[in-house]
């Protein structure tokens, strides 16, 4: 079996950039870090539970911050996502060559722009009204037929009751 | 049991973060929501419960060699539990502690560990004690009690005081305080001295299980020899290690084992303590996390569906001791018990377990001001808890916040009671 692991690495010259940006250690590429961005849950069977693993994971921990993520970003033509965790792996890199950004240091900051934080503890349900627009704004992928985030057969989805908004933050595109 | 035997648990993770915060039921304020000391420092989701899982994924499937990135962050873990326990609110499947505890064993069999660490194995390995003090200062805490002697006479209760406890001078007054209520109300006490080494939880904890085990068959002798029934500690670090860690390395006490609070309460019950003063106390409670939910006895490996495993197989968390100090300090006249956000098995760690105290002295520090800030937060003018690790680390960051807030063991403020000190 063969695990998807990112092919390329970050150029050197963005390293310090990204860490004058962040301080250091809101940034990594180490792997043992950037392996906990990797992982697919339900996913047993071929491929395995692994996606790409991330080039980098950034923690910015605010709105400058994230700009600069994305300037480097797009100085070195480096893809980007922001993700934290969440359930499944549905919003982490899927594809080589990215950047990740962990959003949970500005979770404390809501003051954000554009950006919607939700806060932990709160069931999914009690911020419907609000988060009707996840999966368009990227936090779940929906199947292409049912709508439904993609599962391993066999499994089923918990009741909505049981599911926990904890770390899960997504842009509201206005 | 090896890493690869926990495979099924490190790909069950479904990254919910429930390892990170408090149940959503049990959640009061946004401010104290937070259950994990070191994802709450250091952010990067490898620092979670969920991320320790995938690291140690990583390892077995080749995806990142072990190095000291690898130990860095398994080391920079209290292994207090609480990821394993708020896991659990929703999974019976996954052990996080146990697949935390068997990296860093691998971590161990690789020779990937801080320095602080070696240098304090080997200061077991040479005085028997986790601070490299000499062994034969052991048994100073207890001189001029008339404690028998329980290496040359029988004796109903061994004491084993820890550590912590032995060689710290500032808690000296708290041990010889514990002791005295017991010996006084009668109990065939005795006490190792300079015999005791220590109980060899924190070399398990560190994944040095080969010497954490020779602790441990160390203290099952020591035990049996002294005729003890019961082996009674006032230390939460060494009672989750009896509960929890020997039966994990295979070692049988054979007696019954209790921690002050809980054997303190049985004397108040049979009016062999009697509280008789006034203590005038705001106090709130830390649950130390190995009197709490580290100390949930170890029922042995489950081998197949973990979900099929019944109650008493399956640690979540909510066997351990909560209610014995609690009652406790109920029952002093004068004391009002007020609690924090972030109680039993979802309590916040202080901070000094699991190698960090003595190896990572900022998430130490961290976590422990993390709780006093919680305890402010109460209203209470002092706090409590069981646990000499957890009085330590809590009176230093009280310190260093230069905040009025006094730390008690539970013990101190029976002692207060029952011998008749008035305070105000």
């Amino acid at each position: 079996m063969t695990f998807p692991i990112s092919t390329k690495t970050i150029p050197e010259e963005a390293v310090p950039l990204f860490r004058k940006a962040l301080g250091d250690e809101n940034f990594s590429t180490d792997p043992a870090i950037c392996d906990g961005y990797a992982m697919q849950a339900f996913h047993k069977t071929e491929p395995g539970c692994w996606i790409n693993r991330p080039l980098a994971v950034t923690l910015p921990a605010n709105t400058e911050e994230v700009q600069a993520i994305v300037k480097i970003c797009n100085q070195f033509g480096l893809r980007y996502k922001a993700h934290s965790t969440g359930w499944g792996a549905h919003g982490g890199p899927g594809y080589d060559n990215v950047v990740q950004i962990d959003l949970r240091r500005d979770e404390q900051d809501p003051g954000m722009g554009r950006k919607k934080s939700l806060r932990g503890g709160r069931a999914v349900r009690q911020l419907r009204p609000d988060s009707g627009g996840s999966h368009e704004a990227g936090l779940q992928h929906p199947h292409p037929r049912c709508g439904q985030p993609l599962l391993a057969p066999g499994q089923r989805h918990l009741p909505l009751r049981h599911r926990v908004v904890s770390d899960i933050h997504f842009n509201q595109f206005a | 049991m090896a890493l690869e035997e926990y495979r099924r648990d490190m790909e069950g993770c479904s990254r919910c973060s429930s390892c990170k915060w408090v149940p959503m039921s049990q959640i009061k304020s946004h401010r104290f929501a937070q259950v994990c000391p070191s994802i709450s420092r250091y952010n990067f989701h490898s620092f979670a419960g969920s991320g320790k899982l995938m690291l140690g994924l990583s390892l077995l499937d080749g995806r990142i060699e072990m190095n000291d990135s690898v130990a860095n962050v398994v080391y920079k873990c209290t292994l207090c539990g609480a990821c394993d326990a708020n896991c659990k609110v929703y999974r019976d499947d996954i052990d996080i502690a146990e697949v935390i505890e068997e990296i860093r064993a691998t971590c161990v069999e690789n020779g990937q560990f801080f320095a602080e660490h070696q240098m304090m194995i080997d200061d077991l390995k040479r005085e028997n004690n986790v601070f490299g003090e000499p062994k034969k200062a052991r048994g100073d805490w207890a001189e001029g009690l008339d404690l028998k002697d329980a290496n040359a006479q029988k004796v109903d209760v061994l004491f084993h005081a820890g550590c912590r406890f032995s060689y710290d001078e500032d808690l000296l007054g708290v041990i010889r305080g514990a002791a005295t209520l017991v010996r006084d109300a009668g109990v065939d006490l005795g006490v190792a001295g300079k015999a005791e080494s220590c109980c060899g939880g924190r070399a398990f904890g560190l994944g040095f299980r080969g010497d954490g085990k020779n602790f441990a068959e160390d203290m099952a002798v020591r035990v049996k020899s002294s005729g003890a029934k019961v082996l009674l500690t006032p230390c939460a670090d060494c009672y989750g290690a009896f509960k929890y860690a020997y039966p994990r390395m295979g070692v049988d006490l054979g007696v019954r084992i209790m921690h002050i609070s809980e054997y303190l309460g049985e004397l108040a019950a049979n009016r062999k303590v009697q509280f008789k003063n006034t203590v005038k106390r705001k106090i709130t409670y830390h649950d130390p996390c190995h009197l709490g939910r580290r100390s949930e006895p170890y029922a042995g490996p489950w081998e197949g569906n973990k979900l099929l495993r019944p109650a008493s197989c399956k640690r979540d968390g909510r066997k351990g001791v909560y209610d014995a100090p609690r009652e406790l300090l109920r029952s002093i006249p004068g004391i009002e018990l007020v609690e924090m956000e972030r109680i039993r098995e979802y309590s916040w760690c202080c901070g000094a377990g699991g190698g960090v105290w003595e190896a990572d002295e900022e998430l130490s520090d961290f976590a422990a001001r993390e709780r006093i800030e919680e305890a402010l937060a109460t209203g209470a003018d002092a706090l409590a808890t069981s646990c000499p690790w957890c009085e330590r680390n809590l009176r230093d960051a009280a310190e260093s916040l230069g905040v009025q807030m006094e730390i008690f063991d539970v013990t101190e403020l029976v002692a207060r009671s029952v011998k008749g000190e008035v305070t105000s």
